[in-house]
């Protein structure tokens, strides 16, 4: 049905739960998954690194988010190795939705699958801008899982 | 995976592509398709108040086309081998497929990102935009 899923995570607790629905799906249908962590890059900014620890530069944040991805990516990947589903890893930096169609489109991929909402997704809105962005521009079907 | 995947459709050329994948998604993880299609009260409404149209006969025509549309889900799921029960219903498309999909259980809607009144300027429908705001399981949407 779909040979490449492409699950999009930020690491926060309602995309991992989706995560695992897309690891569940890949599993029953045979697919490979693609598992994209995106550093926003709006995270990556003089502003920010002056509210933290005196003396940490952009570079520094870079460095820590980039750990922190790699760590949320691989929480996908042992998913996937626990239900025998072959995960490939990719992290990405600059703009959350462009980068997931980016992706998908370079991958071609054959479904996307991601949460309503992320780590912003504490705002009222009924579903989160990264999964409007996406579900607006995507040309292959798009998933959303609350 | 899926035990029931609610196909929601509007009888459009476009929608039947996403009708296509929820019925190829329901044979590859084993489920029962819900096929859906909703008579739209409001386009009865303002059909009768604005272009002065017969209540009755605008309300069998759109009933009409709604058993054609999930008829054409049934002969889908039919050749696919999948298991298959239709419903026409009346009332405001998201509210009713969103209502449906709670009532009945099902643990997937499918549905295209635009259906008739087609694409016009918005990128993604106002039906589809409603019940990803809405549904509260996952919702699978096909361009």
């Amino acid at each position: 049905m779909y040979r490449k899923i492409l699950i999009a995570t930020d690491g926060s607790d309602r995309s991992m739960k989706s995560s695992r629905h897309g690891v569940k799906l890949a599993k029953s249908l045979g697919s490979d998954v693609l598992v994209l962590h995106v550093i926003n890059e709006m995270a990556i900014s003089k502003v920010i690194a002056s509210l933290l620890r005196k003396g940490t530069s952009e570079e520094d944040l870079r460095e820590t988010l980039k750990a922190s991805a790699e760590r949320i990516v691989a929480e996908v990947a042992k998913m996937g190795e626990a239900s025998g589903v072959r995960v490939e890893p990719l992290i990405r930096e600059g703009d959350p939705a462009s980068r997931i169609l980016d992706a998908a489109r370079v991958e071609n991929v054959d479904l996307i699958l991601m949460g309503s909402h992320g780590e912003g997704g504490i705002t009222k809105r009924l579903i989160g801008s990264v999964a409007q962005k996406v579900l607006n521009w995507s040309d292959a079907p798009v998933m959303i899982v609350r | 995976m899926y035990a029931r995947i609610l196909v929601a459709t509007d009888g459009s050329a476009k929608s039947k592509v996403a009708v296509q994948h929820g019925v190829d998604l329901a044979k590859a993880v084993g489920a029962k398709v819900l096929g859906v299609y909703v008579v739209n009260e409001v386009v009865v409404a303002s059909a009768v108040r604005q272009l002065g149209a017969d209540k009755k006969e605008i309300e069998a025509k759109l009933q009409a086309g709604g058993e054609k549309a999930v008829a054409e889900i049934k002969k889908m799921a039919d050749e696919a081998g999948v298991e298959v029960e239709t419903m026409v219903k009346s009332g405001a498309p998201a509210n009713m497929i969103v209502d449906l999909a709670r009532t009945e259980g099902v643990d997937l809607i499918v549905m295209g990102s635009h259906g008739e009144s087609g694409v016009t300027k918005l990128l993604i429908g106002s039906v589809v935009q409603k019940v990803l705001y809405w549904a509260t399981c996952p919702v699978l949407v096909v361009r």
